[in-house]
């Protein structure tokens, strides 16, 4: 990178030595002398090189003001006078040359009013150059959003000082009194040209670009500050929970005016079926899916049992009947028709009855026999008396089961 | 079944939805004088439309406060348990992306990119651990990724995020972090808990120690 730069200087310190005679020329004519508009070539070059530059389309080629004021210092020229962002300093020196130049004028001293001209052509220009230059860097530092500095504080403070800087520009601008600059050049047209025509084009085009800049800076700003504020009130509230992991704000809904923002619905939640159609949640599948081939392994994991024959004449001594918990719900269904079919909870044979199933097994047991059966020709109606378990939503308990002939 | 319909189904259901949530049905509402059309249906079942204070989206709301008072109660609890685990996860995003700003509504989050950071920090993976330990994200996975893709699924059903590319594991937040935003906010305010100065204040006493 050192390498290129030493390069590029070299190369550009060279191209300024090779056309020193152009340069030289310019500096104290002010602007690129006609000799040289044959060599577009060169000057093409040097406006590349940002050594000149043409502050309007009819306006000739001038040197810029780096180049200018290197000269300026390299000569000891007596009309090195600093220029800067002061618009009252750039006014008084203009209106002070505006002065000589009109007593040469008048005394008939040509040769110096065309010179003092010039002068004023050069700080013309060096101003507006400088006011471009200015509004050029503050919409870089806008579109990037003053990207050099990291931290958002230190957004918030260069956008702080970019609005400060803004505003010390306009106020500056504001001292340009065009009636007054009309007033000074009077009746000379080239003064005009310079002060009313040239300058007060370009300061109002400054003003406007100035305070759309404005505007954007304190909308930026405003925005920094609003993700400084938000950013602050999440990380406030993580430094607060874990000091007062126990903190519960009072119940707004027992408030009589209920905050808007905490009414949320109780959602009305309806069966949940998995949609295997629908691609989005297809990782949340695909880890379900994976989590039963665990289990199917932990299945094939159980230790060999020993191989042995089937006989198949032992099948038909197989009857499920023989298991209790069949037998006591059949019991059960009888106890119904004795009943004149009249509905009797699952739970309130259970108490009659002096059993030794568990309840909860005794109610799945019920539940399985009475799904287990046709539909169709079920003589049974069954009803399930749910429960809402509080601790997640959607979920429900069977309490009990009535039982009934219809 | 009609679009509408289906719209005012996934509202009572409590669906949160914005342009990132559900696209279609966002745009479906949006669409002149469709939100009070829906607003007009909700009412004869005594909900109502609601749209956060700041950002976009749609939620229902009982068009009668006082007379659902045990739900909301309910619904209250649920929402004040939740904020400091989702509170923990911006945080925890927001530490892992190193930016200034906490999730936005249309933020993209990358799981993958995410997991390789809190796998490379420690830190980061205890304050996971302590995420994870709450109620609403438990996870007894042992791994990062794991840990995170419960979250995320979480998040999902929750109408926090949306998957918006599953095979590289794309997310993008939703509309509904305004609203949370904007609940904290209302308990800051009115609790007067300062929230914003207590940041100020940590900071101020970790450079003290720096």
């Amino acid at each position: 990178m050192t390498d290129e730069i030493r390069k590029s200087g070299v190369q550009f310190l060279k191209s300024l030595g090779k056309h020193a005679d152009l340069i030289l020329d310019t500096y104290l004519q002010g602007t690129v002398p006609v000799d040289y508009e044959d060599n577009q070539k060169t000057i093409d070059t040097l406006i590349q090189q940002q050594v000149l530059w043409q502050p309007s389309e009819d306006e000739g080629l001038h040197l810029t003001r780096a180049i200018r004021s290197m000269l300026e210092q390299g000569l000891k020229d007596e009309r090195n006078r600093q220029l800067d962002i002061n618009m009252g300093s750039a006014i008084a020196t203009i209106k002070t040359l505006t002065g000589h130049y009109k007593e040469a004028q008048s005394s008939g001293n040509y040769r110096d009013a065309s010179a003092y001209l010039r002068d004023i052509a050069e700080h013309v220009f060096s101003l507006i150059e400088s006011l471009r230059r200015n509004v050029h860097k503050l919409w870089t530092h806008i579109n990037n959003e003053f990207g050099r500095v990291g931290s958002l504080s230190a957004k918030i403070r260069e956008n702080e000082l970019a609005q400060e800087q803004v505003n010390t520009i306009l106020i500056g601008l504001t001292m340009f009194d065009f009636k007054d600059l009309a007033e000074l050049a009077g009746a000379s047209p080239q003064l005009r040209k310079l002060l009313v025509v040239n300058l007060q084009w370009e300061i109002d085009k400054c003003a406007t670009e100035l305070s759309s800049a404005q505007k954007r800076l304190f909308r930026m700003l405003g925005h920094f500050k609003e993700i400084r504020s938000r950013s602050a009130l999440v990380q406030g509230f993580q430094v607060f929970s874990e000091a007062h992991p126990d903190y519960q704000p009072p119940c707004y809904p027992e408030l009589t005016n209920m905050p808007g923002l905490f009414n949320v619905i109780k959602p009305f939640k309806s069966k949940g079926l998995l949609d295997v159609n629908i691609e989005d949640p297809e990782f949340i599948l695909t880890q379900l899916v994976q989590s039963i081939k665990v289990a199917t392994v932990d299945q094939v994991e159980a230790p060999d049992r020993d191989p042995r024959a089937v006989e198949f004449n032992e099948m038909d001594e197989v009857d499920i009947i023989e298991k209790p918990e069949t037998l006591a719900v059949e019991n059960f269904l009888s106890h119904v028709i004795d009943n004149n079919g009249q509905k009797i909870s699952a739970l309130s044979y259970y108490q009659m009855i002096d059993f030794i199933l568990d309840e909860e097994f005794w109610l799945f047991s019920v539940f399985s026999y009475m799904d287990s059966m046709d539909h169709e020709s079920n003589l049974f109606k069954t009803k399930l008396l749910m429960n809402t378990q509080s601790e997640f939503t959607g979920n429900q308990f069977i309490e009990d089961i009535e039982v009934w002939i219809s | 079944m009609s679009h509408f319909a289906d719209i005012a189904k996934n509202l009572i259901q409590g669906k949160f939805i914005c342009e990132y949530s559900y696209p279609e049905e966002y745009a479906f509402l949006v669409k002149p004088g469709m939100s009070d059309e829906m607003d007009g249906y909700l009412q004869k079942m005594e909900f109502t439309l609601s749209t956060p204070q700041q950002g976009n989206g749609f939620y229902c709301s009982y068009l009668l406060p006082k007379h659902n008072h045990a739900d909301l109660k309910k619904q209250f609890t649920e929402i004040i348990t939740a904020l400091s685990p989702l509170v923990s996860f911006l945080t925890l995003i927001q530490q892992t992306s190193g930016d200034d700003d906490v999730i936005r509504p249309g933020n993209i989050l990358r799981m993958t990119e995410i997991q390789g950071v809190i796998e490379d920090t420690t830190v980061l993976s205890t304050q996971l651990d302590k995420i994870v330990s709450h109620s609403l994200f438990k996870s007894t996975s042992p791994t990062v990724e794991g840990k995170l893709k419960l979250i995320f699924m979480r998040l999902i059903e929750m109408d926090y995020l949306a998957l918006s590319n599953p095979a590289h594991q794309i997310y993008t937040a939703t509309s509904k972090w305004s609203l949370l935003i904007d609940q904290i906010r209302f308990i800051n305010d009115t609790e007067k808990l300062s929230l914003e100065q207590l940041v100020e204040d940590n900071t101020q006493q970790s450079d003290l120690y720096d």
